[in-house]
């Protein structure tokens, strides 16, 4: 039970997290999720971004970039980013990021 | 001359002399046809009630000596000290007053790669938009973004890792967008390049009207709008990114400090009194992540006096999917004009714009999404034209970029701003 109560608390909670790897964060889930469905085609997943990133939908977040972060309570996969410096932030890939405590 | 003479090492070498004379001349033909100073057609007097430029305010930080030399120059140290970053260059051109509707201010910022150089002089030498706007009387000012072109980047890292000081894996990364690049994301081939030069590999659609002159496509051409791509610092950007960490605990950033252009855009908006926002491509989200910024009075919603973001234009595409309710609420306050060119293999408007124009419409906002080939008549505002063929990502130098400008003013002025 404490343990579901610190995950749900993380979930409301903003947090620094930094990048383990180069990842991305756009305007939606949707387009998250869109990305990770290709994300194991190299090729295809580095022109769907960049085609996100010149149409102003996503961004790449450099590996070893922190970001202030909270996780989205209706999708414990996916972290909000850099609410407060770039509103509305970005969602991004959770499993990309660690907790810097 | 026979085989083996022709293969003689001499009359290889005279042969590739040759070549090299020859290409010599074309390339002096391509550099010669490319100085298209004179191609820049005149419109007239343009008479101004004034002209400047100025920077939005960046931030000082501190470097020391080895940062700022970094062996550029050997022998010369130059002086540790403060530094200018994060400010942002903004030009302006302000027409004479005139009777009538006086617009509010227009704000323009270019997307990925490019400059405030996307709303000036097209490529072949027509009329730009900021001219055009300033023509039908707008105050029209004209921003780099923070970290791109006369607004500077900042280049700590650089000498960091020169200096041995950082890891080599510290480096941001440069954005370099090729003919490759411009061609499939400015969807100007008829399929996509993947060999170049796109000009000789890949025909551009029929209908394009984007100046294909200008990027090597037919007799006579030039290279003249790869001039105008320039690199990509945004890797530079945000400290925001990077928050101090010492002993284990990260420091917050300061909220208020200009870390990124929206920022910038919101405390531009606010020194004008109030300003409509229009960006493109790599920024056209901006406008909005600016209306969401505390400095530009717009959020949270308190007025439209407080508020100084007046209007909001996208050019492909900068839409949400995560607006929370208060952001909502702000933007329904905001008119909001999204516009989207031809060639898109995807029907537009494409997510998550559905999704936020569904939000600010129910919220009793006013936003419209303008897929050019796809216009219905009077849909954007009275009188407003039907559907617009040949369009593409850089719709401000396409052959009718006074039609599409005229609908961005009509636009305005029917939403009196």
């Amino acid at each position: 039970m404490s343990l579901l109560f610190a995950v749900a608390l993380a979930a409301t909670q903003t947090a620094y997290y930094q990048a383990k790897v180069t990842t991305f964060g756009c305007n939606s889930i949707a387009e998250v999720s869109q990305l990770e469905n290709i994300r194991s085609d190299r090729k295809a997943f580095q022109m769907a971004l960049l085609q996100q990133e010149a149409y102003g939908q996503c961004i790449t977040i450099p590996a070893g970039t922190v970001v202030a972060g909270s996780i989205e309570t209706a999708r414990q996969a996916i972290l909000r980013v850099n609410m407060q410096v770039d509103p509305p932030g970005y969602e991004a890939p959770l499993s990309d990021f660690e907790l810097k405590s | 001359m026979g085989a083996s003479q022709m293969n003689s090492p001499r009359c290889r070498t005279t042969v590739r002399l040759r070549s090299a004379a020859l290409l010599g001349l074309l390339l002096v033909g391509a550099i010669a046809v490319a100085q298209e100073y004179s191609a820049v057609r005149s419109n007239g007097n343009l008479h101004l009630r004034g002209y400047g430029s100025f920077f939005v305010a960046g931030t000082i930080h501190s470097i020391d000596s080895d940062t700022a030399s970094a062996g550029g120059f050997p022998g010369l140290a130059i002086p540790g000290g403060e530094s200018m970053i994060n400010q942002m260059y903004v030009q302006f051109m302000l027409p004479e007053q005139r009777r009538g509707h006086k617009h509010f201010p227009i704000v323009f910022v270019h997307g990925c790669c490019l400059s405030s150089k996307s709303w000036q002089t097209t490529p072949d030498g027509r009329m730009g938009w900021d001219e055009y706007f300033v023509r039908h009387g707008f105050d029209t000012y004209l921003a780099d973004q923070v970290g791109r072109a006369r607004s500077g980047f900042d280049a700590t890292k650089y000498n960091m890792v020169r200096n041995g000081v950082l890891p080599y894996t510290d480096l941001p990364p440069i954005l370099i967008a090729t003919d490759q690049f411009a061609w499939n994301i400015f969807r100007w081939g008829m399929t996509p390049c993947t060999m170049s030069p796109c000009a000789a590999t890949t025909a551009p659609h029929p209908d394009l009207r984007f100046p294909v002159s200008t990027v090597g496509v037919g007799p006579g051409s030039n290279l003249q709008f790869y001039n105008q791509v320039i690199p990509d610092m945004n890797g530079t950007l945000s400290d925001a990114y990077h928050p101090p960490c010492a002993a284990a605990a990260c420091e917050p950033p300061d909220p208020a400090t200009a870390f990124n252009t929206p920022a910038q855009m919101a405390t531009l908006a606010r020194e004008l009194g109030g300003a409509i926002l229009v960006a493109h491509s790599e920024s056209s989200s901006f406008p909005t992540s600016a209306a969401l910024q505390a400095a530009s009075g717009c959020y949270p919603w308190t007025s439209a006096s407080a508020c100084k973001v007046k209007g909001i234009i996208q050019i492909e595409t900068g839409c949400f999917g995560n607006l929370t309710n208060d952001e909502i609420e702000t933007l329904a306050h905001i008119p909001i004009l999204i516009v989207f060119g031809d060639f898109s293999p995807t029907p537009q408007p494409a997510a998550p714009c559905p999704t936020e124009i569904k939000q600010i419409t129910a919220a009793g906002g006013d936003i419209r999404f303008a897929w050019l080939p796809a216009l219905t008549p009077g849909s954007l505002y009275p009188g407003s034209p039907g559907p617009i063929f040949g369009n593409d990502h850089m719709m401000m130098l396409d052959n009718n970029n006074q039609q599409i400008a005229q609908i961005l003013i009509d636009w305005a002025t029917s939403r009196r701003l």
